[in-house]
């Protein structure tokens, strides 16, 4: 198992070093991205600050407050892009090739291989913007979380990893089962795209389900709350939903495998 | 002649692909819900009926109406382009009978007539349902339809301009996206204008985005300030205006580029 895990790690670390070369063939395309990147991860904050300034906001937030929430949201939306952005793109050429068959014939696990391939330096912007724009709003609220709240936080986010794996494995499950998916990556970032804002705007059913069930709050929500010192015992829940989410894809993943029958060629 | 073959051709190719299209009626209600708890949780916590001029509906389905304005416009010639130029297919499009610029136009077009048949109509009813919009009426929905037709104009010229960069970057991605970016933002396709302040407000107003998304989507709410035949009339003058120009500039950036054209293999 230990030695499964170095090799991924290895393997990864060499697939990164090949998408920095890719990025780099086009270095202007790739520095407009980048900038472009960094513009674009702007559009989330600026609506907030005009639904702050214009209007009253939301409950529960004020203008600090919910900046330091998209910063840690852009910081998590930089961190999945940079890495796991490509692994559905892979995932796709692999299985319309019918060269996802020779992942099973690797060394590594078929789930592992993929995943380590998702490497995608277009995030940095993202995680540049996100950066700063947590910096900004922790200068503005004037308070300094202590280690425990810190740590709260780099929990939630280890999770949102594990969350974010999972759905990518169901993802490549259906990708590797139908071939063909169509629209259904858009359907899932649109469900997704509801864990985008503080759960204090959805009804509390909604709030319960994105702590539990599908706990898109632990992406930005969790770890902003915690950072404000206002975490309840939410982040229990949530944790054991990230887990029980990847463990159930996991379990689909390797029943779906058994039934694969290949494709492409 | 050319130009409506190439339409029905193009047309029979994407209605293989309806599944494709059809799974917009999944995916657009979540748009819907997610705007609807925002800004009614937004409205709760301000105690208005209205802000900056919109009702609450009026903001739920100004951003409908973002959906469906994309439903209508959305093309991708700027890809198409640069892939003819990078991968070198451009020189087998110069040798067909019909120039590039019309043959590119009939595939969105046809790309667009099967979104709306598959897209917007479902949509329009499926959204209905959810919210019912009740200032809606028979001729500001005509009255939308065709002012989205000449966004859809406007859109594609901008667009086939993205994809002629092709020829100076080869790669042109982060370009097309920092337009559609500026689009999105300056144009009323994120929210409405009027929440702007007034330089960024005044800013918008030298640029012709806010053709391809705020009016249409006043037109479509049915607000008072578009709603006379003299408003919406200096809106499509003005639309047209944009398209006029943009057609001009693509026919003599056109003609620039392509004399510095040069293919290999094939």
């Amino acid at each position: 198992m230990a030695t499964t895990l170095t090799g991924l790690l290895r393997l990864y670390y060499w697939n990164m070093k090949l998408s920095v070369s890719r990025s780099m063939a086009y270095r202007l395309d790739f520095i407009i991205g980048v900038l472009t990147s960094i513009l674009f991860s702007g559009t989330a904050p600026f609506l907030q600050y005009i639904f702050f300034t214009q209007t009253r906001g939301y409950p529960g937030w004020n203008l600090n407050q919910i900046m330091l929430f998209q910063g840690i949201l852009l910081l998590w939306l930089g961190l999945r892009e940079t890495l796991f952005g490509n692994v559905m793109d892979v995932a796709h050429q692999l299985v319309r090739k019918g060269d996802f068959d020779r992942l099973l014939v690797k060394p590594y696990p078929p789930l592992g291989t993929l995943l380590t391939s998702g490497f995608n330096l277009k995030g940095i912007g993202s995680l540049i913007s996100g950066g700063a724009l947590t910096i900004y709003a922790f200068s503005r609220l004037d308070v300094m979380p202590s280690p425990l709240q810190v740590l709260l936080a780099l929990v939630s986010i280890v999770c949102s990893i594990i969350l974010y794996m999972g759905v990518t494995t169901l993802l490549c499950t259906m990708v590797i089962m139908l071939v063909q998916v169509g629209r259904l990556e858009e359907l899932v970032d649109r469900i997704l795209g509801f864990g985008d804002y503080p759960i204090n705007i959805y009804p509390r059913f909604l709030q319960q389900l994105f702590l539990t069930v599908f706990p898109f709050a632990i992406w930005a929500y969790v770890p902003s709350q915690a950072l404000l010192d206002r975490l309840g015992s939410d982040i229990v829940m949530a944790v054991i939903g990230c887990f029980t989410v990847f463990a159930i894809s996991v379990w689909i993943w390797n029943r779906s495998l058994n039934r694969y029958t290949s494709a492409g060629g | 002649m050319f130009f409506l073959k190439a339409v029905q051709t193009n047309m029979k190719q994407f209605l293989q692909y309806r599944n494709s299209f059809l799974i917009s009626i999944a995916i657009h209600p979540f748009i819907l819900l997610l705007n609807i708890f925002l800004y009614r949780s937004i409205f709760a916590h301000n105690g208005a009926e209205q802000i900056k001029g919109y009702t609450l509906t009026e903001m739920i389905w100004y951003t409908a109406g973002i959906t469906f304005v994309w439903i209508f416009i959305w093309n991708f010639a700027e890809r198409r382009i640069s892939d003819y130029v990078v991968t070198g297919d451009l020189s087998i499009h110069l040798l067909k009978p019909i120039n590039i610029f019309w043959y590119e136009l009939s595939a969105a077009v046809a790309l667009r007539m099967t979104g709306i048949l598959l897209e917007f109509v479902p949509d329009i009813i499926v959204y209905s349902v959810i919210y019912p919009p009740s200032f809606l009426t028979a001729l500001s929905l005509a009255k939308f339809v065709i002012v989205c037709v000449l966004s859809f104009c406007l859109f594609f010229l901008i667009n086939y301009l993205i994809g002629m960069t092709a020829f100076a970057l080869k790669s042109n991605s982060g370009l097309n996206e920092f337009v559609y970016i500026s689009m999105n933002l300056l144009g009323g396709g994120l929210l409405p204008l009027d929440f702007y302040p007034a330089w960024l407000q005044r800013i918008c107003d030298f640029l012709p985005f806010k053709y391809i998304f705020y009016y249409p989507i006043q037109i479509f709410l049915n607000k008072e300030s578009v709603n006379s035949w003299n408003e919406w009339g200096s809106i499509v003058l003005t639309q047209l205006a944009w398209i006029a120009g943009g057609y001009l500039l693509c026919h003599v950036l056109w003609k620039l580029a392509i004399r510095k054209f040069c293919a290999v293999g094939g």
